[in-house]
């Protein structure tokens, strides 16, 4: 087992790390950590919620800009950093953005601009998320058409909170950990 | 003759052991009773047997003659229980600790041990795919007696030159149809007494293969790795004994199988995680007479669904996985824990004894009759193509660790090693063969949610190689010799954290004698880049690209102007001017066919970059100021890929403009709002498209696939869409 080093991690370490300006000596530092600080989690939830404008408390950041919220009694929803809300997080949040998909090679080719090196358009499309508030690219995919949107993460709430942080939500239910995207598309059959 | 503890054979260990674990969830052992005795004590036993490893595989790779083993060191020495599991290894090719156990358990349920019989001074070896990865991968196992009792295995495994394929050299031939193509595979073989390999075996290497002198000196490695560290091991069992060395290494698997629970539970947000990736195999046209059911482009999907649970084990389902066909894309359960493993050892269970003990907490699903449960034993193994599973689950890896705060872990890295396979033969009639490992110990790494990604880094399966020489390389290949290296400008994912570059490698074909043969191998991204889900908005990266000059003007040149083109941009640009004259030039994406080349002839390698962290246009120009100052990015595309304008100082540097930036990044985002639909309709668009079957053939291919024949996946994918229940492409 590898020993890890035991000083503290301090909070200027973790805000230079959220903020992407660590330096690779201290992100080293941190790497051979072990074990890891076990308090990290809720750290970092505190310098995020910080940083947002608004309330709604922060129980899970899934990427850059997009995070789990307790919003109010009984909802939990995927938000983005800039507040547009995408809804129940077990939906996709990805079907609630702005979609862009790249087809063409002239279309790979703004992306990727060295020799040629772009895929091959009839092997896969290039879809671009953008949240229909800030504009900022979420997510991509480079994926074959027709696949259904990748549903990145699907996180266990309830049992991180319970099992892993000791620190149970008030509002467990089994039901928090269900894909519901299902439900989402279905409207959108209905709506035909 | 029953060889095992207290009269048991090793078949009545094995099963005793899994029902053991299955019973209890636990290896071996109830309790750590000789760890909690004594700690310091059994931290020194574990640490003389690694050490006993280490220096094997220092010493003996030096028999060996390929520059492959012998500088690149893509090889690893370990030691195992009876029942198969990796107790400790060496450092190198750590990737194999839980396919060792796949070898032996193997050799145990076939009874071997009563035919042919196991015995003091035996030697064994396989490189059969149902048990490892690829036949490129040779395993040499010696048992270890005490007093009559087999004690635990040692081995010596190393990657090979040459496999003997029929169509392509090298030992990751891009062509083959079944293992009747894939070369020389052999399940396990006795092929060795007293510690010293048999005659017979040497000559099947020189038959069977194009390099047999290096198989056999790899083998004579082998072979002396696996006996030094059993001298070893029975030394340590004089100084602990051996019914301390019995419970050691079972308590070692044990406690190594804590420690991974402990760090998954650490590391990751538990949840359900999705990813995609696949590889077309482009076959059409190269088969039509000799194997027509081969003849024909296959584009093979992997959909992981990957749960990481509560109780530290990650299982990594692959339902909606293609079918099993005449291609060379096949892995065995052995080579999907190889690449599982990868994910493990280099992102989740950092620990100084490198051990299989992971496997039991990654549980691995294929349905029957898919790519990587494959029914037909004679399916092609050839190259490593589990590792198109490596993107995703490194990308899951990402996202748990991500969430869980532990930034300063996430790390996406693919597996393109880039691998040529070469032939010919020199003047006089003097036959060699090759594989050009030189790329493989220099895979990038993606950009992280604090830097950029790195070229050239390390090796994922061997995160202690030595990146190959090439120049040592060039004494095994007379006439192929490397010419120049540069980062290829502007070939990188882009992104906040942009993704690593490219490099470039030129190389030359000189006086190549009577024949000469190339083909480039093995890359998991063909033509797809590193498909699936990129990183909170950053890209995919970018696979191998490959480019053959054929008929060029170079050597004429090298006399006359006594300069040459060293760098792919160099040789653009001396194709732009007229100064050097191609006949024909051949670009791959991914692997190539193989060539004829004549002296003269010119071979680039655009080795491949990784993906991309965020959205590009939150990239600090600062950051991108430095990629051009560095001569890594032009003008022109930083303003396309990153909203960065740039002028050039009085110094003749580049500086960004700030207000002219934030506008054009305004003018993105206004872009991005008019172009992006919204969900409901895109999803309405596309969801035509299906019904309307209006999809490119290989998609439709696939997809057709998986809907006929993956009843889970099909039933997902109608819910997608919303599908009539009798939907079919």
């Amino acid at each position: 087992m590898a020993a890890g080093s035991m000083t503290t991690v301090t909070d200027e370490q973790l805000k230079a790390l959220v903020d992407g300006k660590i330096s690779w000596a201290e992100a080293k530092e941190l790497i051979h950590r072990w074990p890891k600080d076990a308090d990290r989690f809720f750290r970092i939830l505190d310098i995020l919620q910080a940083r947002v404008l608004w309330q709604d408390r922060i129980l899970l950041r899934i990427s850059e800009h997009v995070f789990v919220v307790q919003k109010g009694e009984g909802q939990r929803i995927a938000k983005c950093e800039c507040g547009y809300e995408f809804g129940d997080y077990r939906r996709n949040w990805k079907l609630e953005c702005l979609i862009y998909t790249r087809r063409t090679k002239a279309e790979f080719d703004e992306i990727y601009k060295a020799w040629n090196m772009s895929p091959r358009p009839d092997l896969v499309e290039i879809r671009e998320f953008y949240c229909p508030q800030c504009a900022t690219q979420l997510a991509t995919e480079t994926v074959p058409a027709g696949l259904p949107v990748i549903f990145e993460v699907l996180p266990d709430i309830d049992g991180l909170y319970r099992d892993v942080l000791h620190r149970p939500l008030g509002d467990e239910d089994e039901e928090w950990y269900q894909n519901r995207t299902a439900e989402l598309t279905a409207e959108w059959a209905k709506n035909r | 003759m029953a060889i095992g503890y207290q009269g048991k054979t090793l078949k009545q260990m094995l099963k005793e052991h899994e029902r053991y674990y299955e019973q209890t969830g636990r290896l071996y052992v109830d309790r750590l009773a000789l760890t909690e005795e004594n700690p310091a004590k059994m931290a020194q036993f574990t640490a003389k047997l690694r050490e006993a490893c280490i220096r094997a595989r220092e010493s003996a790779k030096l028999i060996a003659g390929s520059p492959i083993v012998r500088t690149f060191g893509e090889c690893v020495m370990t030691v195992n229980a009876p029942e198969g599991d990796t107790v400790t290894s060496s450092l190198g090719l750590v990737a194999q600790v839980v396919p060792i156990g796949f070898q032996i358990r193997a050799m145990i349920k076939n009874n071997y041990e009563d035919n042919p019989g196991i015995f003091p001074g035996d030697v064994f070896t396989s490189n059969d795919p149902a048990n490892c990865i690829h036949p490129a991968d040779v395993f040499t196992w010696v048992p270890v007696f005490y007093k009559g009792e087999l004690v635990c295995w040692t081995l010596g495994i190393n990657h090979i030159t040459d496999v003997g394929a029929a169509f392509a050299p090298g030992s990751m031939p891009p062509s083959s149809v079944s293992s009747f193509t894939d070369g020389f595979i052999t399940p396990a073989v006795k092929m060795g007494h007293n510690f010293v390999q048999d005659k017979w075996w040497e000559l099947l290497w020189h038959q069977n293969t194009r390099t047999g002198s290096l198989n056999v000196m790899d083998s004579a490695m082998r072979v002396a790795a696996a006996k030094m560290i059993h001298d070893r091991v029975l030394e340590i069992i004089d100084e602990y004994g051996v019914d301390y060395f019995r419970q050691g290494i079972r308590e070692i698997l044990e406690s190594e199988r804590i420690w991974t629970v402990e760090a998954h539970k650490s590391l990751l947000v538990p949840g359900r995680y999705e990813e995609w990736s696949g590889i077309p195999f482009f076959e059409k046209g190269r088969w039509t007479e000799v194997y027509p059911i081969g003849d024909r482009d296959t584009y093979v999907w992997a959909n992981l669904e990957e749960t990481v649970d509560l109780d530290g084990v990650n299982t990594y389902d692959f339902e909606g996985l293609s079918s099993e066909g005449s291609h060379r894309g096949h892995a065995s359960e052995a080579g999907m824990h190889l690449v599982l493993g990868n994910v493990e050892t280099s992102y989740l269970t950092h620990t100084f004894n490198i051990n299989g003990a992971h496997k039991y907490l990654s549980k691995f699903r294929a349905p029957q009759g898919t790519v990587f449960n494959y029914r037909d034993i004679h399916r092609s193994n050839v190259g490593a193509y589990a590792s198109i599973a490596l993107v995703p689950t490194s990308r899951v890896a990402f996202r748990g660790q991500f969430s869980k705060g532990y930034l300063e872990e996430c790390l996406s890295i693919g597996v393109s090693v880039s691998v040529d396979g070469l032939e010919g033969v020199l003047k006089g009639g003097v036959p060699w063969a090759m594989s050009a490992f030189g790329e493989g110990g220099v895979v990038a790494h993606s950009g992280r949610p604090y830097m950029d990604g790195v070229e050239q880094i390390s090796c994922m399966f061997n995160p202690e190689s030595d990146s190959g020489e090439n120049e040592e390389l060039e004494a095994f290949m007379p006439p192929y010799v490397n010419i120049g290296r540069q980062i290829v400008p502007d070939s990188c994912a882009p992104g906040k954290f942009r993704g690593s570059y490219c490099h470039g490698i030129v190389q030359m074909v000189l006086d190549p004698g009577e024949e000469f043969r190339l083909c480039y191998g093995f890359n998991t991204g063909n033509n797809t880049g590193n498909g699936g889900a990129g990183l909170s908005g950053g890209y995919a990266g970018m696979s191998h690209w490959c480019i053959f000059l054929q008929g060029t003007n170079i050597r004429e040149l090298m006399e006359t102007e006594r300069d040459y083109p060293h760098s792919p941009e160099l040789i653009r640009q001396w194709i732009d001017e007229g100064r050097l004259k191609v006949n024909k030039i051949s670009m791959h994406g991914g692997e190539s066919p193989t060539y004829e080349l004549k002296d003269g002839d010119i071979f680039i390698k655009l080795v491949h970059s990784e993906d991309s962290y965020g959205d590009p246009i939150e990239r600090d120009p600062a950051l991108v100021v430095l990629d051009l100052n560095k001569g890594w990015a032009t003008p022109e595309a930083v303003k396309e890929q990153y909203g960065v304008v740039v002028e050039k100082a009085d110094d003749g540097t580049w500086k960004a403009d700030e207000a002219a930036t934030q506008r054009e990044r305004e003018q993105i985002r206004e872009r991005r709002r008019r172009r992006g639909a919204p969900a409901e309709d895109w999803w309405r668009e596309e969801r035509k498209k299906i019904l309307d079957k209006d999809l490119p053939v290989m998609t439709r291919d696939a997809l057709k696939d998986l809907l006929s024949n993956r009843p889970v996946y099909r039933q997902k994918f109608l819910d997608a869409w919303q599908l009539p229940s009798d939907f079919s492409l």
